[in-house]
């Protein structure tokens, strides 16, 4: 299973000071709360953690669909590159965050079979917002596009006609479709502000490397 | 306080948050505050912590996270207010 999460830092709702001021406490674990305090950049720090939570929850929510998002409780322990994990009492993600300009772009893995993931993220122009008409066309504009470029990435990397691919929804979860049937493989868009993204999981069949997935899983992707 | 009250308090809260003002001009307990109302995930940490501060009451996450409409937000506060 996988999530995947995008925080445009240029955002207005993303500035440094734009939350309550209990907003810290309320969502970092003492650990990550040590982090912020050390760091040079809080509000970059601020805005990697959050992302790393929610994808790490949009995974384990797959995996288990009652699961709480309860921000404190998803630990998460990353490394200088940006590698790192998510612990969530006995749970535990990968996770990694790929940093291109104002995009932070997490994805989150959880898994008992080996896989390999492909990830992108993509910068999007808006149009003008004159109305709250325009911005909920914006939204709509940012999902299209998120579904557009996991369609065209996906196919490419698996070199298949990018009209034989789909997605459908139930409810909030995104499922890739190939020639109208569901595949094995799990997705997960996202968008913020200007950028979109997306994280695809494919399962390695007929191979039980349980033991070894966690440091031997491939991960690929491309930002635009 | 009555419900109304507390639709109309909520409703307040939420509106510096609200990024689809349509669904705000038409909002109703069944009004999908993500969905519809296309607050962003983060902000509504905020929204919680201006509840809390707001009704002086304490949510937890267990609590946010069966709150999906503007009439769930109501009920959870009425409950807290006893």
């Amino acid at each position: 299973m996988l999530g995947n999460d995008i925080v445009d830092l240029a955002d207005p709702e993303t500035r440094s000071g734009g939350q309550h001021p209990r907003f810290d406490e309320r969502v970092f674990a003492q650990s990550e709360r040590a982090v912020l305090a050390r760091n040079s950049d809080p509000t970059r720090m601020r805005w990697i953690l959050w992302a790393v939570k929610e994808s790490a929850y949009k995974a384990l929510r797959r995996m288990r669909p009652g699961t709480v998002f309860s921000p404190p409780r998803f630990v998460v322990d990353l490394d200088p590159q940006l590698d790192g994990t998510v612990t969530v009492g006995n749970e535990y993600c990968r996770a990694h965050v790929e940093i291109d300009g104002a995009c932070v772009h997490a994805i989150a893995t959880v898994d008992s079979t080996r896989a390999w993931t492909l990830w992108g993220s993509q910068r999007i122009s808006h149009p003008s917002i004159r109305s709250s008409r325009d911005n909920a066309a914006v939204d709509g504009n940012a999902s299209q596009r998120a579904r557009e470029l996991a369609l065209e990435q996906i196919a490419s990397r698996l070199e298949i006609n990018r009209s034989e691919l789909d997605i459908e929804r139930s409810g909030r979860i995104p499922h890739l479709l190939h020639r109208g049937a569901r595949t094995t493989a799990t997705l997960s868009l996202a968008h913020h502000g200007s950028h979109v993204g997306f994280a695809c999981r494919f399962p390695i069949p007929s191979v039980d490397v349980r033991d070894e997935r966690i440091k031997r899983e491939p991960l690929e992707g491309t930002t635009h | 306080m009555d419900q109304t009250e507390i639709f109309e308090k909520v409703i307040k809260i939420l509106t510096p948050y609200v990024k689809n003002q349509d669904a705000l001009a038409s909002v109703t307990a069944a009004t999908h505050i993500l969905d519809d109302l296309k607050v962003n995930s983060a902000r509504l940490v905020d929204v919680v912590l201006e509840f809390e501060d707001i009704f002086e009451i304490e949510i937890d996450d267990d609590d946010v996270d069966s709150v999906e409409t503007v009439g769930n937000a109501v009920a959870l506060i009425e409950s807290k207010l006893g």
